[in-house]
């Protein structure tokens, strides 16, 4: 138990939707995983799956319906002072989007210094500025760079790494990145993952790393060796390690998000017609499984009945009827995932 | 079929200060192809869009240069142009899907209604069967039902009302058609369906698609010649193939080497620096500061784009030479 920095419980967010009365869907269906100090967990899925709303929760921006968070064997929600404030220092965001992270009217060492002070990590304004310099050497920066400097005058790339060393002042124990390279440019994307790795390997720093694009999970995945979670429309349909989920998926959404990649390789296109899904909010009400209505395998049982996400071989688990369990012995259900 | 020549295009900022976003590009886009155009944000390639469709309104202001379609073995010159002159042209012979165009419907109108007001600018009053029937055509040409005509837009999905706009663009066959990052914000499911469809439109009509888009996966995927914008500056142009099989400028190769790829465990190179500025770029080559082959030539002079095999085009003093 001792080693698990993270553990999410059966974690629900149903929101209302005001056009139907009454009608609500559930943005995050009972998801449960952990996560172990010094590891790395890759959430991917598409835009409506509830990745963000997942990490809206665990940063406690937002109430969970049901279920809860532990971190450190502790309720987030149920802390007391002293224990929000170690939690609030401890786990840090890096958001998607880093020119709204910046208030374009402050310099950006006023965000570094008001950290410093605001948890007291530093005592006096040369100290603060000996630690800002050191978070900002972490991220390949310094403080001549930066200092006396507004938002703009930073490109989205060196932005992003500035927000990421405004998160490292607190020297935090779990980073919870949303999207971090979507709003980054190409050349500067491999950069700022390169960060995350250096980052997790040199300070044994834990990372959720949310994306909607794979190949930069992958790339993340390969290098550091995380879990992967592949969420579509607030469920969790596969689990696994990550590296495993990508080149071997089970679940057919998996596949299907894998074979949507663009590759960049002119020598390995896209065969075929255009084909389109077909997205409605039904989905989320749904009685059997979510994903049925765009599944080429779904047979009638998908439609009446949902699938549990179930352990099918060693790390692997599955919400799927038509996956085979390779684990002959056990058939066990598992919902904590763990 | 579409020829830039030197064109300079300009925002002015301030006295005189301009940011000088497409600083002396030529390019011709070969017909019934798909061109790629590409780069990092503010690299210039939406601007070179507006000007391509002569949609140039203040601060942005055309110093030099000329876009000459070739139609109907007649050239035309659309930077010279009256306002009357180039609506006769749009949709016709060119056709824009804006950057995030789709949720630029209006949501208060069926998209019936949108396409009846697209086909009434010439000033007709009532549809004729005929362009009814041709509304019906384009919306199975993009593949949706005809029921979508009685809609409104935000009964729409995000995917759904891309192909309207795309639908919206190709009602007048026009020969050429400028896309700008068309699948930005849609699914990655999604954006495949958006772009194999753009290359349907290409083999069943012929028309030429230009294609903006940072991504070089897309690039990839449907493209058949893609050029690269560095800086206002185009630095390469060739076969999509060719960009990512042999890329020859110093700054295509590191992009290139830069992206990540499933089942790729190699542990990519990273670039250092930044773009600069476009109100006060570096002299010489733009890419030199950032550039580990820079000498004191690129500093100073500024390589022109050469033909170094046929068909691929570079700008970097270092190609070529020996």
């Amino acid at each position: 138990m001792s080693d698990k920095l993270l553990e999410v419980r059966n974690l629900t967010r149903v929101f209302k939707s005001g056009i139907y009365l009454g009608a609500s869907f559930r943005a995050v269906d009972n998801v449960s995983f952990s996560l172990e100090k010094g590891k790395v967990l890759i959430v991917v899925g598409e835009s409506g799956c509830g990745k963000s709303t997942l990490a809206k929760m665990i940063l406690g921006f937002l109430k969970p319906t049901s279920g809860e968070i532990l971190y450190k064997g502790k309720n987030i929600l149920k802390m007391n002072g002293k224990e929000e404030k170690a939690f609030r220092k401890e786990v840090q965001p890096v958001f998607q989007d880093p020119f709204e992270t910046f208030n374009p009217f402050h310099k950006i060492s006023y965000y570094f210094l008001k950290t410093c002070l605001k948890f007291g990590i530093a005592r006096s304004k040369d100290e603060a500025f000996k630690i800002i310099d050191d978070v900002l050497k972490k991220v390949g920066m310094s403080l001549e760079e930066v200092n006396e400097k507004y938002p703009h005058e930073f490109s989205g790339g060196q932005l992003q790494r500035l927000s990421i060393a405004r998160a490292l002042i607190t020297t935090p124990t779990l980073l919870v990145a949303d999207e971090p390279v979507t709003m980054v440019d190409a050349s500067a994307r491999i950069g700022i993952l390169t960060l995350f790795m250096e980052l997790n390997k040199g300070y044994d720093m834990s990372i959720i790393y949310i994306t909607h694009d794979l190949s930069t999970g992958y790339y993340l995945a390969s290098q550091l060796s995380g879990e992967m979670i592949v969420m579509y429309r607030g469920d969790i349909v596969e689990k696994g390690p990550a590296e495993e989920v990508m080149l071997d998926p089970l679940h057919p959404y998996t596949k299907m998000l894998l074979e949507s990649v663009p590759e960049p390789n002119p020598g390995n296109r896209w065969e075929g017609r255009a084909e389109f899904p077909s997205l409605e909010l039904k989905e989320y009400r749904a009685v059997g499984c979510k994903f049925a209505k765009r599944c080429p395998q779904a047979f009638s049982k998908c439609y009446e009945e949902k699938p549990e996400l179930r352990r099918v071989m060693k790390d692997r688990f599955v919400r799927c009827w038509q996956v085979k369990n390779e684990m002959k012995m056990n058939k066990e259900v598992v919902s904590h995932g763990g | 079929m579409v020829e830039i020549r030197n064109v300079k295009a300009y925002y002015k900022i301030g006295a005189d200060i301009f940011v000088r976003a497409v600083d002396g590009v030529s390019i011709s886009f070969d017909e019934g192809k798909i061109t790629g155009i590409a780069g990092e944000s503010g690299c210039g390639k939406s601007t070179l869009l507006k000007v391509c469709t002569g949609w140039i309104k203040p601060p942005l202001t055309v110093l030099e240069g000329k876009v000459v379609y070739n139609f109907n073995d007649e050239e035309v010159d659309i930077l010279n142009l009256d306002e009357e002159k180039l609506q006769r042209y749009r949709w016709r012979l060119f056709a824009i899907v804006p950057q995030a165009a789709m949720n630029s419907l209006n949501p208060v109108r069926r998209i019936k209604k949108i396409f009846e007001e697209t086909l009434n600018q010439s000033g007709k009053k009532k549809l004729s069967e005929k362009e009814k029937k041709m509304i019906e055509k384009v919306i199975t040409d993009v593949g949706l039902p005809k029921e979508v005509l009685n809609m409104y837009p935000p009964q729409l999905s995000g995917g759904m009302k891309q192909r309207v706009i795309i639908a919206l663009a190709i009602i007048a066959r026009p020969k050429v058609i400028f896309c700008d990052e068309p699948t930005t914000g849609l699914d990655l499911v999604t954006q495949k369906g958006i772009l194999l469809l753009l290359r349907e439109l290409k083999d069943r009509y012929g028309i030429t698609i230009i294609l903006i888009s940072h991504d070089m996966g897309v690039h990839a995927q449907v493209t058949d010649n893609l050029a690269i914008m560095y800086a206002g500056k185009l630095i390469e142009y060739a076969s999509t193939h060719d960009i990512f099989k042999d890329p020859l400028h110093p700054y295509t190769k590191s992009l290139i080497n830069s992206l990540p790829m499933i089942g790729d465990k190699m542990q990519k190179e990273r670039l250092p620096g930044a773009p600069p500025p476009l109100f006060r770029p570096p002299k010489g080559c733009r890419f030199h500061p950032r550039c580990k082959y820079a000498t004191e030539i690129c500093e100073k002079k500024e390589p022109p784009l050469k033909e170094i095999k046929p068909g691929h085009y570079v700008a970097c003093h270092r190609i070529g030479e020996e």
